[in-house]
């Protein structure tokens, strides 16, 4: 264990690359203030794993932990739902991103939400956080060859979804960049 | 839309955050408090994050672990389904008569069945040290040999029991498109896994994986006897 001193740098640094990115990482997958209470979740759990983050490209990997504190705070709150189901009729709870008041791409939209929810993951990491697959495999604690097979397949089924059968080689592998979503975002 | 750029950029309109006006900068003094209560928190491990509300394992409810398996109940003749989209059910055993079944090697008479069917999560990445204290804590363990993998289910005959059944036959069901490969494990037939689950959810961050002998040890020390 590195000391107090150290684990404070560490984490100074990670969150100087990772604070903004993963507000906007929440803010996509969920309403504002859960959102924020998984920020503060996520933030904990990175500062009690310090010495599990790697140093070379830490953002996946945080996105990962995001990932399983969304999780665990889905759980919870859809057990709290079941109870209160009991008791009288509720909404089944959706934690999906906030729709567009108009709809920008219905075709796209409705394209998305027939792939299975692992594949729509898949896809909202390498559209939306901009990760290649190397990256989406940190998230996910999968191969990079799972998930480039993963991504060919969602977007296979995306362009057969929106009647574009002409560029069946652009459903092949990922080139495994390096761009991100912190990158980007610092470059503009 | 001929090139994976231009798929890419049109789901990209439809991100939701089209503007960083309600995204804190790090160096907001708002963002500066936060982070320095972060660093006064205890470290202790038995402390879990404020979103947890069950007293789960680390590896589960602080969400640091694993896929998200449901153990559920099914039929002999379940084991030749093909679902797309598994679904997650309440942790049961059943007893079929395997005497109706074609998919089993296993001899007439009453046949225990467990499914271990993948969720819609996905897996976790890394993980602590594993030892068998943690172990100790699931309650479904078990050691099998893979039968078969076919497309996405894959059928593991059950060797012996560590904690919590007494099935013969294990199936697990692969997230869509993870054909064979649950939890980072790509399963094969004819060899041995050690499989572990909690509050009908396995766990990987290897409790479960392939048996190797460090990994029979560590269950050997958990369940002794």
């Amino acid at each position: 264990m590195s000391s107090d001193t150290e684990r404070r740098r560490r984490f100074e640094t990670v969150a100087a690359e990772t604070y903004e990115p993963l507000q906007r990482y929440l803010r996509r997958r969920a309403q504002p203030a859960d959102a924020a209470d998984v920020f503060g979740d996520t933030l904990l759990a990175v500062w009690r794993r310090i010495d599990d983050v790697p140093h070379d490209d830490p953002l996946p990997w945080c996105y990962g932990v995001a990932r399983r504190c969304l999780a665990n705070h889905r759980r919870g709150t859809e057990r709290h739902l079941r109870l209160a189901e009991r008791v009288g009729r509720l909404d089944p709870p959706t934690f999906a991103v906030d729709p567009p008041s108009e709809a920008i791409d219905p075709a796209l939209e409705g394209a998305i939400e027939s792939l299975t929810e692992s594949e729509q993951e898949i896809v909202r990491l390498w559209a939306w956080e901009r990760l290649e697959p190397r990256q989406i495999a940190d998230a996910l604690g999968m191969t990079s060859n799972a998930i480039s097979v993963a991504l060919a397949r969602a977007k296979r089924k995306l362009r057969e979804q929106l009647g574009d059968r002409q560029d069946p080689s652009g459903a092949g592998q990922e080139i495994d960049g390096r761009t991100s979503d912190h990158q980007e975002r610092s470059g503009q | 839309m001929n090139t994976p750029d231009e798929l890419r950029d049109r789901i990209a309109r439809l991100d939701p955050v089209t503007s960083d006006a309600t995204i804190q900068s790090v160096t907001s003094p708002g963002a500066k408090a936060l982070l320095e209560d972060i660093m006064n928190t205890p470290l202790s491990s038995d402390t879990q994050p404020t979103t947890t509300q069950t007293n789960r394992p680390w590896w589960i409810s602080a969400g640091v672990a694993a896929a998200v398996i449901a153990v559920v109940a099914i039929g002999v003749a379940a084991l030749n389904r093909n679902d797309d989209e598994p679904t997650i059910a309440e942790p049961s055993v059943t007893e079929s008569d395997s005497s109706d079944s074609s998919a089993t090697s296993e001899p007439a008479g009453k046949l225990k069945v467990l499914e271990l069917s993948a969720g819609s999560e996905d897996v976790m990445a890394s993980c602590l040290r594993l030892d068998p204290a943690m172990v100790a804590m699931s309650q479904v363990a078990f050691r099998g040999t893979g039968a078969s993998v076919e497309g996405e289910i894959v059928t593991l005959t059950i060797d012996h029991w560590y904690v919590g059944g007494d099935a013969q036959v294990a199936t697990l069901v692969a997230p869509a498109g993870m054909q064979a490969l649950i939890g980072g494990i790509a399963f094969e037939p004819g060899k041995s896994y050690i499989v572990a689950a909690y509050d009908g959810v396995v766990s990987y961050c290897g409790l479960t994986g392939e048996a190797t002998p460090e990994l029979e040890a560590i269950y050997a020390e958990a369940f002794p006897g």
